[in-house]
């Protein structure tokens, strides 16, 4: 059930969340050993960095002053969306940079979630009804392929896609970017087509490995639940199959599968940003693999904060639904 | 006083109370649970693999004096690398740092996993509250871009980067740990401990740990394969010490030194499979100490 | 009056495999509930009174399996055998026939719905009209002992009693013939099954069901069951109309039964029944209470002892009599 305490409440976890992964990113840099931003800077950019550039970072990224100044300055410009100048792609700003590329994150994020959670529930609850053959076969294939690491097939999918199955010198499917280059962006036939093939790839991958760990999940809980009372009571009472199914096992065995969207998200991410590397795919996750290998430092930490708070906010969001489908969470 | 309360698990553990008999017992029904067996022989398979890579790889695996991405031949099971490196003794070596990486983020992990799940379990309140804060925190932050951050701040290191992992690793665990203890220190055991005077910590490392080592086992095993993804995963990424010679760092090189361009599947498909068996293995083995250690129900 | 039984049991057996073992709970039993009956089922913990009473349902699932026998009912239509139901009938048969008030009422309602929505549904189900149904559930409740208003609640916000009144509520849902009540008031105080009790009787007069009353505890149902069936290792050993049963108890294992129960007056201590039930998914070869009965002599040992009538409907499988 979802109440005023409830929200409240998480709310105020989002907000201590929050909070201690921003002084995570601030505190970090300034407490590595010997590694205080500046001198980050001058080893890794000593001769590039123009001077015009150095003083701009250095009150941009809040390294004068005591470190409550600093921490302070941080967080006044944080609250204003204002993450700093990249090092790398100098002028432009940290947050122009996210912005242009994060559609595509939450694109690729969001579908895979979605159609992982999907097929995850659709195959653990025929396979945990089922039983028997093949519902040991689902989970064997399951469990084999949450062995699989992402970053893994993603490059079997390259090699597969990019150089090996090449039919009269073409490719069956893209295997970089997000669409064609010579379609033009914009609400036509073209583009979406181009869109939707180029995230084939990507999207396949991220399912593949995401989906099983649902399927495990939903197919242990179904079992679980089939054994509970109030199913037997359920049987009992003449109702149909159907109503059983519905209101009874499946309105019970989501609620675990619920929980663990939060968690699983967090781990998706993750997937989702090497399978961007792997792809070229124009995300935050792409954006973050170049400022690793260009030390752009402020990008990283940009990149970070947003991935961040989007995770806090899908998780809010899950919490939000779970209390929405087990009424008996404000107890908790 | 009579021993109505006393539980059967407690009674059994007090009994043989030997350990190298009661690991014997444990092993002789591990051995005799498929799955477990299965995951067992796998998990050895791979350490003496990698023993062996450590004393007679064919090769040493950074020589590279062959010539560059050859398929596999004699000479070469595996066929060479970018700049002529035998592939299969890299791989072989590859496999002993990857374990390594992995056996010792467990081990970390699982200290202080469950130290901190123990004592928020044990002592509940105040301490128990702030620890699973902290804990749901550190659930919540998306653990890769975490650990890129960091890994950006720290020297590359493969002792950093396990490092990393291991404070990373523990509060799934931790939290595991916290909801057992919170029903063992219910225990009649226990709570006989508790009026006969033995402090907190005697109770804990007595009656409380001992029972949570098949749990401990099973997550410290999911622990140990989750670090060795994620440090391929940071290694893929272009992250920690790249002149490693492990599983991520085959893959990295894979793809930045046009592995896909020359058809390598060679040089690709070693290290995945390599984590797949791991994974396998690991999943089979937990599994069987799950249910054959289980306390026996109904009956 | 020869009344045709409403329900008949006729050598029924069930066992549950276990581990590679056969675990017998249902030994070969026979017993008829006739209209407007109040029956109890008497015995100790794994007795079998649990996997009895599912089979009136046909409920026996998976790890059990119904070995033989019959569970011939009465209905409109003539006498039909449950376990041989078609499927469809079998849905129609639940419930609006028969119904139960489950040993484990605490769990047997489905946390994620709202009370009325778990009475609603099976009154669907079972053909009542919709625009009746909000008032069927208000009587319902009220019938149970409840106020309507805890209509709009889930199960967690229910203390136990209320749970199980919800319990009858719904087990009264759709007006059944025959009522089975197993364990109904273990978990309750005192008070609480008193007034739970009471109140099924009551609704017993009011709307001629059939109940019965499955318990451990003998002295729960001395004053309110017209028969009682004394139940041990999976098989009947004794029955008799109450006051018979506790005036002149027959089987040893009755004897004991009675004797355990603790009574107000000072001096008589509590006797609990010597050794344990026999282990089922062994072969038992002669009386299965032969090793815990003072009595016992050789034949008991030997043979398995037949229940039999020995005058006014009082039945005893004893090698004594
Ligand atoms: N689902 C099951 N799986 C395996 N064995 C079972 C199952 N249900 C019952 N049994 C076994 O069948 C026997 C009879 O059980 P049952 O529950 O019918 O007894 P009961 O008389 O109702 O006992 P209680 O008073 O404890 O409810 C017991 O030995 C029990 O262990
Ligand atoms: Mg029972």
């Amino acid at each position: 059930m979802i109440t005023r305490r409830y929200v409240i409440r998480r709310i105020i976890y989002m907000a201590i969340t929050f909070f201690v992964a921003i002084t995570l990113v601030f505190l970090l840099p300034r407490l590595a050993p010997g590694n205080p931003v500046l001198i980050i800077l001058l080893t890794k950019y000593g001769g590039i960095v123009k001077p015009q550039q150095l003083k701009i970072l250095e009150s941009e990224l809040h390294i004068s002053g005591t470190l409550w100044q600093q921490y302070i300055s941080f967080w006044i410009s944080l609250l204003h969306g204002n993450f700093g100048p990249s090092f790398y792609y100098y002028p432009q700003s940290v947050s122009s940079l996210i912005i242009t590329h994060i559609p595509w994150t939450f694109f690729l994020l969001g579908t895979s979630t979605i159609i992982s959670i999907v097929l995850g529930v659709a195959v653990g609850s025929y396979s945990g009804w089922k039983r028997g053959y093949s519902d040991s076969f689902l989970q064997s294939f399951s469990i084999g392929l949450t062995a699989v690491p992402y970053f893994w097939l993603a490059l079997i999918f390259q090699l597969v896609f990019a150089v090996l199955v090449v039919i009269d010198g073409t490719h069956i499917l893209p295997v970089a970017g997000a669409y064609g280059y010579f379609v033009t962006p914009g609400f036509n036939y073209q583009f979406v087509i181009s869109l939707l093939k180029h995230s084939i790839l990507p999207l396949a991958t991220l399912v593949i490995t995401s989906f099983p760990g649902f399927a495990l999940l939903m197919r242990n809980t179904i079992v679980t639940v089939l054994d509970e009372d109030y199913v037997l009571q359920a049987k009992a009472k003449g109702l149909s199959l159907n109503t059983i199914r519905k209101s009874y096992v499946n309105k019970n065995a989501i609620l675990p599968v619920a929980t663990s969207v939060g968690l699983a998200f967090a781990g998706i991410v993750g997937g989702a940003f090497i399978v961007e590397e792997v792809f070229s795919y124009p995300g935050i996750g792409y954006l973050l693999y170049n400022a690793v290998t260009v030390y752009d430092y402020p990008l990283e930490e940009g990149i970070f904060l947003i991935i961040v708070i989007v995770t806090i906010l899908a998780n809010f969001a899950v919490d939000l639904l779970y209390a929405y489908l087990d009424p008996r969470v404000v107890l908790k | 006083m009579t021993n109505v309360g006393i539980d059967k698990e407690r009674m059994e553990a007090v009994t043989s109370s030997r350990p190298t008999k009661r690991f014997k017992d444990f092993m002789s029904k591990l051995w005799k649970h498929r799955k477990g067996k299965a995951g067992l022989i796998i998990l050895f398979g791979l350490v003496i693999f990698a023993l062996i890579g450590h004393f007679a790889a064919p090769y040493n695996p950074l020589a590279n004096n062959a010539a560059a991405f050859q398929p596999p031949s004699h000479a070469h099971l595996l066929g060479t690398d970018y700049i002529g490196q035998d592939i299969l003794s890299w791989f072989m070596v590859g496999t002993g740092t990857s374990l390594v990486v992995g056996f010792t983020i467990a081990i970390l992990s699982a200290l202080i996993g469950v130290t901190v799940g123990v004592i928020a379990g044990y002592f509940g309140g105040k301490i128990d509250d702030v620890l699973m804060r902290a804990v749901d925190v550190l659930l919540v932050i998306p653990g890769f871009p975490l650990l890129v951050i960091l890994q950006t701040f720290l020297p590359p290191t493969l002792e950093t980067t396990v490092l990393i992992l291991s404070i990373l690793g523990w509060p799934f665990l931790a939290r595991v740990i916290r909801s057992q203890t919170l029903t063992l220190k219910e225990r009649q055991y226990v709570l006989a401990s508790k009026l006969s005077g033995l402090s907190g910590m005697q109770i804990i490392f007595r009656d409380i740990i001992p029972m949570l080592i098949p749990i401990i086992t099973i997550n410290a095993i999911f622990i140990a394969v989750g670090g060795v993804v994620a440090q391929a995963g940071l290694a893929f990424f272009g992250l920690g010490d790249l002149r490693s010679v492990n599983w991520g760092t085959e893959l990295y090189y894979f793809f930045n030194q046009d592995g896909i361009a020359y058809k390598a599947w060679w040089w690709l498909l070693p290290p995945g499979i390599g984590i797949i068996i791991l994974g396998l293995g690991a999943n089979f083995l937990s599994n069987g100490i799950f249910e054959t250690t289980k306390p026996q129900k109904g009956g | 009056m020869m009344s045709f039984p409403l329900l008949e049991v006729k050598d029924i057996s069930v066992e549950y495999g276990v581990d590679g073992k056969t675990i017998k709970a249902v030994n070969h039993v026979n017993l008829e509930i006739n209209k407007g009956d109040v029956v109890a089922i008497v015995g100790e913990s794994g007795s079998g009174k649990s996997t009895l009473a599912m089979t009136f349902l046909n409920l026996i699932e998976k790890p059990g399996r119904i070995r033989n026998g019959k569970v011939n009912y009465r209905g409109a239509k003539g006498v039909v055998d449950v376990l041989r139901m078609r499927p469809v009938d079998l849905m129609r048969y639940r419930w609006k026939e028969v119904s139960m008030i489950f040993q484990s009422a605490m769990n047997s309602l489905n946390p994620v719905m709202r009370i009325e929505g778990q009475l609603r549904d099976v009154m669907i189900e079972h053909g009542t009209d919709e625009s009746l149904v909000d008032a069927k559930i208000d009587e319902k409740l009220k019938l149970a002992g409840l106020t309507t208003s805890i209509k709009k609640s889930y199960p967690h916000e229910l203390s136990g009693g209320m749970k199980q009144r919800v319990n009858i509520a719904l087990a009264l849902a759709c007006d059944p013939k025959l009522l089975i009540a197993d364990e109904a008031t273990t978990a309750l105080d005192v008070v609480v099954q008193r007034q739970i009790l009471t109140r099924l009787l009551k609704l017993k007069q009011d709307l001629s069901l059939s109940l019965v009353f499955i318990t451990h505890d003998i002295s729960l149902v001395a004053n309110i069951a017209e028969i009682i069936n004394v139940m041990y290792a999976g098989k009947i050993v004794e029955r008799a109309f109450a006051k018979q049963l506790f005036e002149n108890p027959l089987h040893p294992y009755t004897e004991a039964l009675l004797q355990s129960i603790p009574t107000l007056e000072k001096g008589t201590a509590i006797k609990g029944i010597k050794g344990t039930p026999p282990d089922l998914s062994k072969e038992i070869k002669g009386c299965p209470f032969a090793d815990r009965c003072p009595k016992m002599f050789d034949r008991c040992l030997a043979e398995p002892p037949e229940l039999k009538n020995v005058g006014d409907n009082h039945y005893v499988s004893c090698h004594l009599y």
